[in-house]
C-alpha cells in the first residue's frame, strides 16, 4: 500500500469520525485542528489500527507532527510489518 | 455454575454535573462530552465499602435462593476498601453470621467481578464450596480527589450482592456458559495509568487515553472471543454489559461489536464509573428483563491492567 492510499483511507476514517468533509482536510493539519478532542484521537487510531493490521502507540499523537507525519508513520509500520511475516 | 440472583445498593446522595462547574469550572457539557455522565452517587456519613456491600446483601433477603447458613464461600471485591485487613468479605460474613464458609477478599481494579466468578468456579469445580456469595461494592468517594480536572468526576458509589450455587433454585436463574479473565499488566501504561496509592491524594488517571486504547480493545476482544469459543453469533446475543468506565468507550466497544443500542445496558449516565461493581449493578437493574434463552456477554477492563467476560443464558 503507498502512501496515497493510506492517505485515502485516513481522510475517510477523520471524516466520518469527526464530521468533516474531505475539502476541510489539510495533511499539515493535526488532528486537535480538526476539531478532535483526546479521544477521538484514540478512537481514530482504534479504527487505523483495524483498517491497516497494525499496533499504533496513543502517544504517538503527541510524537508526529500532523496527519502528513501520521501517514507516514503508518506506511513505515506497514512495511515493517510485513518484513516480519 | 448458576446465578440465582444479583441485588444492588446505590446510595442516596446524588451529584449532579453542575457541582463539577460550581466548584471546579467544569461544565456539564464538558462532562457530558467526556463521558456521557450526567450524575453520580455518593455515600452518605456513616455508609462506607461494607455498609453497602451488607445493604445488598439485605436486599435479597426476601428472594433468597438459599439459607444465608448454607453459604460455604464468601468472596469479596473491591479497590476502595473501608479497611484493608478486616475485608469487606469479612465484614459481610460477620454482620449476617455465616459461620461455615470460607472468607476473603481479593482486588483487580474494575475487572474484579469476573475474576471472583472465575475464582468461585475453580472451588465449585474442586468441591471445595457449593454456595458462595460474591459482595462487589465501591466506595470510591471515599478515595476520589473531586477537584481531579481529568477524572475527579467520573466516579460513583454503589454495591452488588451475587449469589451463586452449582444447582438451580428457581426460574430466575441465570446459567454461567463460560469465564474468561486475562492478565494484562505487560501492555501500555499498565500500573501507571490508573493508581490508587496510600497517602497520594486519591484515584490518579495520568494516562486515559491509554486507558481509553486498551479498554476498546480488550473488551471487544474478549466479547469476540467468548462468543466464538461458544458458537453464539454476536446477531444472536441478546444482551451485552460493558464495564461501565465512561460511555465513550462503551459506545465505540457497541458499534465495533455492531450491536444494536437496545442489545446494549448501561447506567453510566446517573451513576457515573462505580468500579468493580458497574457490571453486576447493571445485571441486577435488568434481572426482570431477561427472558428464557436470552444470552448476556459481561466484558470488562480494569486498571492494572486486566480483562476479561462471561457469558450467561436465562434459564
Amino acid at each position: 500500500m503507498n502512501l496515497q492510499e493510506i492517505k485515502t483511507i485516513v481522510t475517510e476514517i477523520l471524516t466520518d469520525k469527526l464530521g468533516i468533509s474531505e475539502t476541510e482536510i489539510n495533511f499539515e493539519s493535526t488532528m486537535k485542528d480538526l476539531g478532535a478532542d483526546s479521544f477521538d484521537e484514540v478512537e481514530i487510531i482504534l479504527e487505523l489500527e483495524h483498517k491497516f493490521g497494525i499496533s499504533i502507540p496513543d502517544d504517538i499523537i503527541q510524537e508526529v507532527q500532523n496527519i502528513e507525519s501520521l501517514c507516514i508513520y503508518i506506511e513505515k509500520q506497514i512495511t515493517e510489518s510485513k518484513k516480519t511475516i | 455454575m448458576i446465578i440465582n440472583i444479583v441485588t444492588d445498593y446505590i446510595p442516596d446522595i446524588v451529584i449532579p454535573n453542575a457541582y463539577f462547574f460550581a466548584n471546579y469550572g467544569i461544565t456539564k457539557e464538558e462532562i457530558i462530552s467526556k463521558s456521557g455522565i450526567t450524575q453520580r452517587r455518593r455515600t452518605k456519613a456513616g455508609e462506607n465499602t461494607n455498609t453497602m456491600a451488607i445493604e445488598a446483601v439485605k436486599k435479597a433477603f426476601f428472594e433468597l435462593p438459599f439459607p444465608l447458613n448454607e453459604i460455604d464461600l464468601i468472596i469479596g471485591a473491591t479497590y476502595t476498601p473501608y479497611d484493608t485487613v478486616g475485608t469487606i468479605a469479612h465484614a459481610v460474613q460477620k454482620q449476617f453470621n455465616i459461620c461455615n464458609a470460607k472468607c476473603f477478599s481479593i482486588g483487580s481494579s474494575c475487572s474484579s467481578f469476573i475474576n471472583v466468578i472465575e475464582i468461585v468456579d475453580c472451588y465449585f469445580a474442586n468441591k471445595k464450596a457449593s454456595k458462595a456469595l460474591i459482595v462487589v461494592s465501591e466506595n470510591n468517594s471515599a478515595y476520589n480527589d473531586i477537584s481531579d480536572k481529568t477524572s475527579g468526576f467520573l466516579w460513583g458509589d454503589g454495591a452488588s450482592a451475587i449469589f451463586i450455587s452449582n444447582e438451580r433454585c428457581s426460574d430466575d436463574d441465570l446459567e454461567v456458559l463460560d469465564i474468561n479473565t486475562t492478565g494484562l499488566g505487560h501492555i501500555g501504561k499498565s500500573t501507571d495509568a490508573v493508581y490508587l496509592r496510600p497517602n497520594d491524594s486519591g484515584i490518579k488517571m495520568p494516562y486515559s487515553k491509554n486507558v481509553f486504547q486498551y479498554a476498546c480493545t480488550y473488551m471487544i476482544q474478549e466479547t469476540e472471543q467468548i462468543l466464538y469459543k461458544n458458537g453464539v453469533p454476536l446477531n444472536q446475543l441478546n444482551y451485552f454489559i460493558p464495564h461501565q468506565a465512561n460511555a465513550r468507550i462503551t459506545d465505540f466497544v457497541a458499534k465495533k461489536l455492531n450491536l444494536q443500542p437496545s442489545q446494549v445496558l448501561t447506567n453510566i449516565e446517573l451513576y457515573g464509573n462505580t468500579g468493580s461493581a458497574s457490571t453486576p449493578i447493571v445485571l441486577s437493574q435488568n434481572w426482570n428483563k431477561f427472558k428464557q434463552n436470552d444470552t448476556i456477554v459481561i466484558s470488562v477492563f480494569g486498571g492494572g491492567y486486566s480483562s476479561g467476560a462471561i457469558l450467561l443464558k436465562k434459564l
